[in-house]
């Protein structure tokens, strides 16, 4: 059985992704951005997930939308990042909430469905500064998600 | 007395990346990659790897073992 996913557009460079969260709370305009970090730490992009606020090209990642499909947007967020690497195969993707608790649900959705993720990507947890790989029942503070290159 | 079926209570995990979804280029999509919010959370990145370099060692590592 899958995990619905909604459809979801992209820039040409593949690097913004956007996608409509329908729910009780109307249809909300999700973002997920790969920024490269600055030139000094090449290949490594900064991921950034929340909603495009009022204006066209602002956007906001502290927003609580609780719009009754946090499964589903996450799967489209999983979803996204693959399509990221499907372009970007060398890249680091560094990902942490932007607050605890967020840090804390994306660690939750990474462990209930680590056998999968171990498929495609490599991910290791940051904790106080010291990286080692995800392991379930372990808090972080960040994460950094590579592709795995020796998928068979 | 016919047999009992032994239900070895294997947990259903949903795929998360099965039947993926197509994307589609939107020409007109805002860039986003310049917005306030999403630059200031690259600064914040780089502060982190800039206080932690042992992370950027470790990353270092990986894509060496990768290019094995």
């Amino acid at each position: 059985m899958n995990i619905e996913k909604y459809p979801y557009a992209s820039k040409r460079n593949h690097k913004t992704f956007l996608f409509k969260s329908v729910g009780p709370k109307g249809t909300i305009k999700k973002i997920v951005s790969f920024r490269l970090i600055n030139e000094q730490y090449q290949n490594i992009y900064n991921l950034s997930f929340g909603d495009q606020g009022k204006t066209k090209s602002a956007f906001n990642d502290r927003v609580v939308s609780n719009n009754g499909d946090r499964t589903k947007v996450l799967a489209t967020v999983a979803l996204t990042v693959r399509e990221f690497f499907k372009h970007f195969p060398n890249a680091i993707a560094y990902m942490r909430g932007s607050t605890p608790s967020r840090t804390r649900l994306y660690q939750m959705e990474i462990s209930a469905h680590l056998m999968e993720i171990y498929e495609f990507f490599d991910i290791y947890g940051i904790n106080y500064g010291k990286p080692e790989k995800f392991r379930t029942g372990t808090n972080y503070e960040a994460f950094l998600i590579l592709l795995n290159k020796k998928k068979p | 007395m016919p047999a009992i079926k032994k239900n070895k209570g294997k947990a259903q995990t949903r795929s998360l990346f099965g039947k993926p979804v197509r994307g589609r280029i939107d020409k007109n999509m805002p860039d986003f990659e310049n917005d306030p919010v999403i630059v200031k959370r690259a600064e914040e990145a780089a502060a982190f790897f800039d206080e932690h370099p042992e992370v950027i060692e470790f990353i270092k590592k990986i894509q060496e073992k990768n290019k094995k």
